[in-house]
């Protein structure tokens, strides 16, 4: 089943109460004769009741189905994904990120899916 | 008329890549990526904010008379000093007279632009013809903060008078807040800050606005009139915020050179100003703000005289002359930021008679020889018989500043086994143009840069770091010309 995906400006800070997030790159992983969209993240806390800090994350919004095929009310491009279930293919898909990543984005460990 | 005669600055040659601070420390802290884009200008381990001041001061008295300045101010958060006054060390090594006024600025980081302020007024209030304001900072972030992504070493100086001004001085506005986002208590070796949100949304964004509409509304001014907007702020969203509220379009904003030198704290301002001269014309009106616990703005416009300022490096020649420092635990070395074994040469103990210092403080600090009456030869360290078997005239000389007439390499070595930080200690003699030959240490440099016969440049420097007492002694030293290392 596909779900939307809304891309966010590069390097943008996404404010939210007690902090933001930026997306820093998008990209695209060859998996099965598909490509899995991922997205390198960071997440700050910059007022919060137990300090200020942050977390640097890969996100995956799923399979690209619909690469980027219409805006939403925000003008932000929107692409259908569909979301990856499998476990298996999950801890695939990790492992291969971290592999293309580890010398780009050292101390980027941690990869969610949608 | 009051305002800018000259300017100077000075970025080390040593550039950090950030990325290597990353992958060394953002195992602690991972969100520093976010700063972690280009590199940062580094002081070398022997340079300070008072090396960096007298380098910058230099680049700007190129061509103008030293004995004719009538003041030097010295502003920096990272003074080696708090008592013995930093702005004598720097008057001195810039050959100035006794009998001038000199102070220390301190305490904020709008301290550069206080300075400029405090000697532009001077000048204009008819209490001296001619003054120095040199600035330079080199702050610390610990390991694995955004301060030590952010922070990057640098000076500036600037000479103010009222002969020749480049930039004449139009007015100023200041607010002070004692508003607390970065902070160093008296024996705080680090920069601590409270929260990125607060220091952005309430600090720069707030105050910098607030200055330049104060100052707009004194002098029945509008932020378009201003060809140039110069304002220090590492948060490149709050830039943008910035400008916005203000007004000004991205033409008018300088640029701060973040990527490439870091926030040279005291100094960025005044950085950036000194960028800014380099491209402003004729009628430019430009508006400098320096910011911390509270904002400073002075409002110059350019005269047609900057057309006739002889060339010099400034920034961006300076900017031009660098070498990658690939390695970040030397980075931490020379900050002195972690202890390293130097060698049992290196503990052994350091003695500064303070009384020899005095008596030859001129030979030190000025690098200040002596000329023969006689028959014109040129003698340093000074000396009292005339070297010249032909003359050998006694007690006959006027002194003569050889630190800015460079030299010749006429020997060198280098050595494995004197205690440095930055093995191997490279030192030798120099012939120094018209006349005297001395023995120095040669720094920024590598030994493959060196040869007999080749053109130096004198550079001040700390001649060595005393621990226990706490003492930065200063002395010249020898590099490549930098004309030939461009």
């Amino acid at each position: 089943m596909s779900s939307e995906h809304v891309h966010q400006n590069l390097a943008e800070e996404v404010r939210s109460i007690g902090g933001y997030y930026q997306v820093i790159e998008e990209a695209a992983l060859p998996f099965k004769d598909r490509e899995v969209l991922y997205l390198v993240e960071i997440g700050h806390v910059e007022t919060s009741c137990c300090g200020a800090g942050g977390i640097p994350f890969i996100f995956v919004p799923g399979y690209i189905v619909s690469w980027r095929c219409r805006e939403n009310d925000c003008g932000l491009p929107v692409s259908e994904v569909e979301r990856i279930t499998d476990e298996d293919e999950r801890k695939q898909i990790t492992e291969r990120i971290a592999e293309t990543l580890r010398g780009k984005y050292p101390h980027f460990t941690q990869v969610s899916f949608a | 008329m009051a305002g800018i005669s000259s300017y100077g600055g000075y970025i080390p040659r040593y550039r950090l890549n950030r990325m290597l601070i990353y992958g060394a420390m953002g195992w602690i802290n991972p969100v520093t990526i976010t700063n972690a884009q280009g590199e940062k200008a580094v002081a070398n381990f022997d340079e300070d904010s008072v090396t960096l001041a007298v380098a910058a001061g230099t680049d700007c008295l190129a061509g103008f008379d030293r004995g004719a300045v009538d003041g030097v101010y010295f502003a920096s958060t990272t003074a080696p000093y708090k008592e013995r006054q930093n702005a004598n060390i720097v008057a001195g090594a810039l050959s100035a007279r006794d009998d001038i006024r000199t102070a220390d600025f301190g305490g904020s980081l709008k301290a550069g632009t206080t300075a400029l302020l405090a000697a532009v007024e001077a000048i204009a209030a008819g209490n001296a013809s001619s003054m120095m304001v040199c600035a330079a900072d080199c702050r610390l972030g610990k390991m694995g903060t955004s301060q030590e992504m952010i922070f990057g070493d640098a000076g500036a100086a600037f000479l103010v008078s009222d002969k020749d001004v480049i930039a004449e001085f139009k007015g100023s506005y200041s607010l002070a807040y004692d508003f607390v986002d970065h902070f160093r208590g008296a024996f705080a070796q680090f920069d601590r800050q409270w929260e990125d949100r607060w220091i952005r949304d309430l600090g720069f964004t707030d105050f910098i606005p607030q200055a330049v509409a104060g100052l707009c509304a004194k002098y029945s001014l509008q932020p378009g009139d201003f060809a140039k907007v110069v304002y220090p702020c590492y948060y490149s969203g709050a830039r943008r915020s910035i400008d916005n509220k203000i007004g000004l379009t991205p033409e008018q904003v300088q640029e701060d050179m973040l990527g490439v030198i870091g926030d040279s704290g005291a100094a960025q301002p005044l950085v950036m100003l000194a960028k800014a001269l380099e491209d402003a014309r004729p009628g430019d009106k430009i508006l400098l703000v320096g910011y911390g616990s509270g904002c400073d703005t002075l409002y110059f416009e350019v005269t047609d005289k900057i057309a006739e300022l002889a060339p010099r490096r400034g920034i961006s020649g300076s900017l031009a002359i660098r070498t990658d420092l690939d390695n970040y635990a030397k980075y931490l070395v020379w900050r002195r930021m972690v202890p390293a074994d130097i060698g049992m040469r290196g503990e052994e103990d350091q003695w500064t008679r303070w009384s020899l210092v005095w008596r030859n403080s001129r030979v030190v600090l000025g690098m200040q020889g002596n000329k023969c009456t006689e028959c014109g030869t040129q003698a340093y360290p000074p000396q009292k018989i005339c070297v010249n078997p032909d003359c050998n005239a006694v007690g006959r000389f006027e002194p003569v500043y050889v630190s800015d007439k460079g030299g010749k390499i006429f020997s060198f070595t280098s050595d494995m086994l004197a205690a440095t930080p930055n093995p191997p200690a490279i030192y030798g003699n120099v012939e120094i143009n018209d006349g005297g030959k001395v023995q120095l240490d040669f720094t920024d440099c590598a030994l493959e840069d060196l040869a007999v016969s080749k053109a130096v440049d004198f550079s001040f420097r700390l001649k060595y770091y005393d621990p226990k007492r706490d003492i930065s002694f200063y002395f010249w030293k020898a590099i490549p010309a930098r004309e030939e290392v461009a």
